[in-house]
């Protein structure tokens, strides 16, 4: 009994003296601690030098940078002298040169017809542009570029203005004179200078012709000069499957084409001529 | 006799603990304040040198810019005098 009691208590201080060693471990020696205070002392000496030489460098940059600003505003000073100008004399014509772009930009929206008839403005706007070529200012390259643009825009609305054709009328007309017929219209220099392009006068005018060979004076035709939308026209080698392939991508559909123009075609499908205007009924 | 052996035996082995324990010495609660006041310089040293590279590159760049600038007001000066020549001399021949 005494025995276990001895054993006991030593087993009990053994546990007591070990938990209060682990608890001190959770604090730091001194000689760790000393450790580090001196590394991070160090540190610190490292972190320093860095920090005065970086800020040294700033310095010196800016000292640099502040040296390039000084002789740039010098040479500035000396351009805008040789010119007669200050900036505010450049801001100006900067200005002036903004207004008449915004002018040429109007024109610009302008279609090629309604550009035809203002051919006097823009000239008138384009010496307008180039009389600052005289002006010492024109000396600066920002506004050398600037007004050369803006003549270089001029001249393109010009020349688009000048170029302007207006679409040729998809139908004329012809008057009916005694002794015409629609071989000797058809081969009339105005009308299409080739005889055998009757059929498109017959084609065309179905309505006012039963007969091709009897027309009266006075009637009034149109002359097809542009094939429409809706049409086609005849030519050399043609068949209606071969039509129909070039409309509808497919030869089968020749009936579509017969169908609507049956009343031109007649009887005989296999049979067609050139210079026929035919309707192509939609797909 | 057992119980003797026993009870010296213990004695000796909680004197050695205690000994071992006690001679050991540890850093005090100011000595660790300081640990961590220190530690916190260097972390914000750190923080001031990564700035300062920043500003430092930044700087760089602004320069280079800078220079760029007087380069092109040089060229700007020899051409605006070459073209004042030629305004003048198209406003003589006018």
């Amino acid at each position: 009994m005494k025995l276990f009691s001895f054993v006991f208590a030593g087993l009990l201080l053994v546990a007591v003296v070990s938990a209060g060693m682990a608890q001190e471990e959770a604090k730091m020696k001194k000689e760790d601690w000393q450790n580090e205070m001196n590394s991070l002392t160090g540190q610190q000496q490292g972190l320093q030098y860095q920090i005065d030489s970086l800020n040294k460098a700033i310095n010196s940059l800016k000292d640099e940078g502040a040296g390039y600003d000084k002789e740039t505003e010098q040479l500035w000073n000396e351009i805008y002298a040789a010119i007669g100008t200050d900036k505010a004399g450049v801001e100006e014509i900067k200005a002036k040169l903004t207004e008449l772009e915004g002018r040429i930009n109007e024109y610009a929206k302008m279609s090629d017809e309604a550009l035809s008839q203002k051919i006097p403005e823009l000239e008138a706007l384009k010496s307008e542009v180039v009389a600052y070529r005289q002006d010492r200012r024109y000396a600066l390259t920002e506004i050398f570029n600037k007004v050369n643009d803006l003549a270089n825009r001029c001249d393109q609305l010009i020349q688009r203005g000048k170029n302007y054709q207006p679409p040729k009328p998809k139908h004329d007309t012809y008057v009916v004179v005694t002794g015409d017929y629609l071989w000797r219209i058809s081969g009339k220099q105005d009308i299409y200078a080739d005889p055998f392009q009757w059929m498109k006068i017959y084609s065309a005018n179905r309505d006012q012709i039963r007969n091709p060979d009897l027309i009266f004076p006075r009637q009034s035709f149109l002359i097809p000069r542009a094939q429409e939308a809706n049409e086609y026209w005849v030519m050399r080698g043609d068949n209606l499957k071969l039509i129909a392939q070039k409309v509808y991508g497919s030869p089968a559909s020749w009936v579509k084409i017969y169908n609507a123009n049956k009343s031109i075609i007649g009887d005989d499908a296999t049979r067609i001529y050139p210079h026929t205007i035919l309707i192509v009924p939609k797909d | 006799m057992v119980g003797l052996k026993v009870r010296i035996l213990s004695a000796v082995y909680a004197l050695a603990l205690l000994t071992i324990w006690g001679c050991t010495s540890y850093a005090s609660k100011e000595d660790l304040q300081q640990l961590d006041e220190r530690r916190a310089q260097v972390q914000s040293m750190r923080q001031k040198v990564t700035d300062l590279t920043n500003e430092k590159k930044k700087s760089e760049q602004e320069v280079q810019q800078k220079k760029q600038r007087l380069d092109q007001a040089k060229k700007e000066k020899e051409a605006v005098l070459k073209r004042l020549e030629e305004i003048e001399k198209s406003k003589q021949a006018q």
